[in-house]
């Protein structure tokens, strides 16, 4: 029990927890199982991103332009579709585009040392000019019925979306803690010295994560343009990015990079869901969503610089 | 002693380097200047470089804390939001019934308030400044969403226009504003402790912490800087559109740190110059401009300043 409650995950548990039942009390509505369906479809193309945002922060770097990537994304696999190409070729083809934007992030950060936050806040607004250009600036709309499978499609009762979230999860959960590249990532996040001198390759890692950045958040691009519907290239995704690192950083990721798990990100997600579906169906205004991420960003910092210092307080007087 | 020796050092490397990229900045801003003229007839009068002038105001005040930041080690992402927060709460106060210079000045001190927020996380806990500043980003933008419900605030008395309409002496009053500033900042960058402190902070925070200097203060004074300006640029940007909307400074913090970066501020800390900014600012109003005049699209626009942060920054570390 109280390995337990030492646990980084569990205040934030606790928290979900203790949200989900206020929201139960304040509206009728948020304890059915529509309901708990409906967030975890809200949740998935967040939570999608969040698994690349969760490697990037291990590592120490922030990742801005995912939001970006997902509008080239979605403008890509929604021209194709509409061109007439086969939904599957069409969304292999666009999580190319998708890891090809990562490939680019990861080029300038590792080749130039431009620091993480510099360099994506640059491609933030590169690709969002790219995927405009694509689109030619209209509204990308009326897809095949073939293409909506991908964001509306259901697999044994359960939806897609949430079937490739769940696999996502379980996939990189199991890299994270178990194969050479993911102890890798924890390695270079906990410290960089060290991990260069045990002959890691700094570079070949941080670039193979802002790939696959790149390719978890291409996902969740072909999955909101098929459950949207429709595409504008100008606004698709935008300031998903806050979102997705708030989930990140409540889920007990440490900004300071090294720390932080699957699971806290999952629940991170979920939170956020939850937070947002609650709000809605309070019927808060919509503006308190966009306040109420900030808010849990700069708690989540605070919980963070909090852990951080105990942690180093605890280990004062040790020889490193 | 190690600091006498790092400052020496750093002296004499500076201005070599510095030298260098204000000549390619001024080459770059004269090329752009010939470009857009032979582009559009309507460039080169004396009306367009009045509208360049009074449109990089708003970056302008804001890019001379923002040097003094990013030379420090930090970055701050929130100015924008600050921005907004400043304009609306303007908007508000006068709108319920305060006096308009009142409300500028509750304008202000929401801002620095917002700044020392920034300041008091970052220098007091020891917080990272990039996420921390993304953080008020959100949450003040959220707030001045919820404040105004996305409705712009409009309808001031005339006197208030003269802040961002006026003309004293022939010239813009927010464009002298803009610039009394930049000599002040130039002045307390030069000649002042705090200004040799934000660099020495930036170069090793370490040894300026065991010097005896508080660290502490002069990284919450950047910052606090950093918000009060932001907030007086979104009372300029009132005065000068008549209306405090609530997306007012979304996306500033492009142009402003592009312009600190280009200026050939070190993204690292420790090195830059605020001749830079201001040679960053007027390159990007004469872009921003120019490509307004050739019907370049916004987001086409911010694509050129995303490539010329990287252009700047990649050049920086060779």
């Amino acid at each position: 029990m109280s390995e337990l409650l030492k646990r980084r995950e569990t205040p934030i548990i606790l928290f979900a927890i203790t949200l989900f039942v206020a929201f139960g009390i304040l509206s009728n509505n948020f304890f059915t199982m529509n309901n708990a369906t409906l967030i975890l479809s809200q949740s998935t193309i967040v939570g999608l991103i969040a698994i690349g945002m969760l490697m990037v922060i291990l590592f120490g770097g922030i990742d801005l332009s995912v939001g970006s990537v997902l509008a080239v994304v979605a403008t890509t696999v929604g021209m194709l579709v509409n061109s007439g190409l086969n939904p599957l070729l069409a969304a292999l083809l666009s999580i190319m585009v998708g890891a090809l934007c990562g490939a680019f992030n990861g080029f300038f950060i590792t080749r130039f040392n431009i620091p993480d936050i510099i360099t994506t806040l640059a491609t933030m607004f590169i690709f969002r000019g790219i995927a405009v250009a694509i689109s030619g600036g209209s509204w990308i709309t009326s897809f095949p019925s073939s293409f909506d499978f991908f964001g509306q499609g259901e697999v044994l009762g359960i939806p897609f979306p949430v079937v490739l979230l769940f696999l996502g999860a379980i996939s990189f959960g199991y890299i994270l803690r178990f194969s050479q590249f993911g102890r890798r990532i924890y390695a270079i996040g906990g410290n960089l010295e060290a991990a260069k001198l045990s002959g890691m390759s700094i570079r070949k890692t941080k670039f193979m994560v802002y790939v696959y950045s790149g390719i978890l958040t291409s996902i969740g691009g072909i999955i909101y343009a098929s459950e949207v519907g429709s595409v504008q290239a100008s606004t698709a995704g935008e300031g998903i990015e806050f979102t997705v690192i708030a989930a990140v950083l409540i889920g007990g990721a440490s900004i300071f990079g090294g720390v932080g798990t699957m699971v806290g990100t999952v629940v991170g997600v979920l939170l956020m869901g939850i937070i947002e579906n609650g709000l809605v169906l309070s019927q808060a205004s919509v503006y308190w969503v966009d306040a109420t991420t900030g808010f849990i960003l700069i708690l989540a910092i605070i919980m963070n610089t909090i852990q951080r210092n105990r942690s180093l307080a605890s280990r004062e007087g040790e020889l490193v | 002693m190690i600091l006498a020796k790092q400052s020496e050092s750093m002296t004499k490397r500076v201005p070599n380097w510095k030298l260098n990229n204000n000549i390619i900045l001024t080459v770059l801003l004269i090329g752009l200047c010939i470009y857009f003229s032979t582009q559009s007839p309507y460039f080169f009068t004396q009306i367009n470089i009045y509208n360049i002038l009074i449109q990089v105001t708003t970056i302008g005040i804001i890019a001379i804390p923002m040097t003094y930041v990013i030379i420090s080690g930090a970055m701050d992402l929130s100015v924008g939001s600050i921005l907004g927060l400043s304009a609306v709460t303007l908007g508000f106060s006068y709108q319920s019934g305060v006096d308009i210079w009142m409300s500028v000045v509750i304008a202000l001190v929401v801002a620095a308030l917002a700044g020392a927020l920034n300041g008091l996380l970052i220098a007091k806990y020891n917080m990272q400044a990039i996420v921390v500043t993304i953080g008020t980003l959100v949450l003040l933008r959220g707030v001045v969403y919820v404040i105004t419900e996305g409705k712009p605030i409009s309808g001031y008395p005339d006197a208030f226009y003269f802040l961002g309409q006026g003309t004293l002496f022939g010239l813009p009053f927010n464009v002298l504003f803009t610039i009394l500033f930049f000599i002040l900042g130039f002045i307390v960058m030069r000649k002042t402790r705090i200004g040799k402190y934000t660099y020495a902070l930036g170069n090793n925070e370490e040894t300026v912490r065991y010097s005896g200097i508080n660290v502490v203060k002069v990284r919450f004074v950047t910052f606090l800087m950093s918000g009060l300006s932001a907030g007086m640029a979104g009372v300029f940007y009132v005065s000068r559109y008549s209306s405090a909307q609530a997306n007012a400074g979304e996306g500033i913090e492009l142009d402003v740190i592009t312009a600190v970066l280009i200026g050939g501020t070190h993204i690292f800390g420790g090195r830059g110059s605020l001749v830079g900014t201001f040679l960053g600012v007027l390159v990007i109003g004469a872009l921003r401009n120019g490509l307004n005049l050739m019907g370049v699209s916004v987001l086409y626009q911010t694509v050129i300043l995303g490539v010329l942060i990287l252009i700047a920054v990649s050049r920086q570390n060779k």
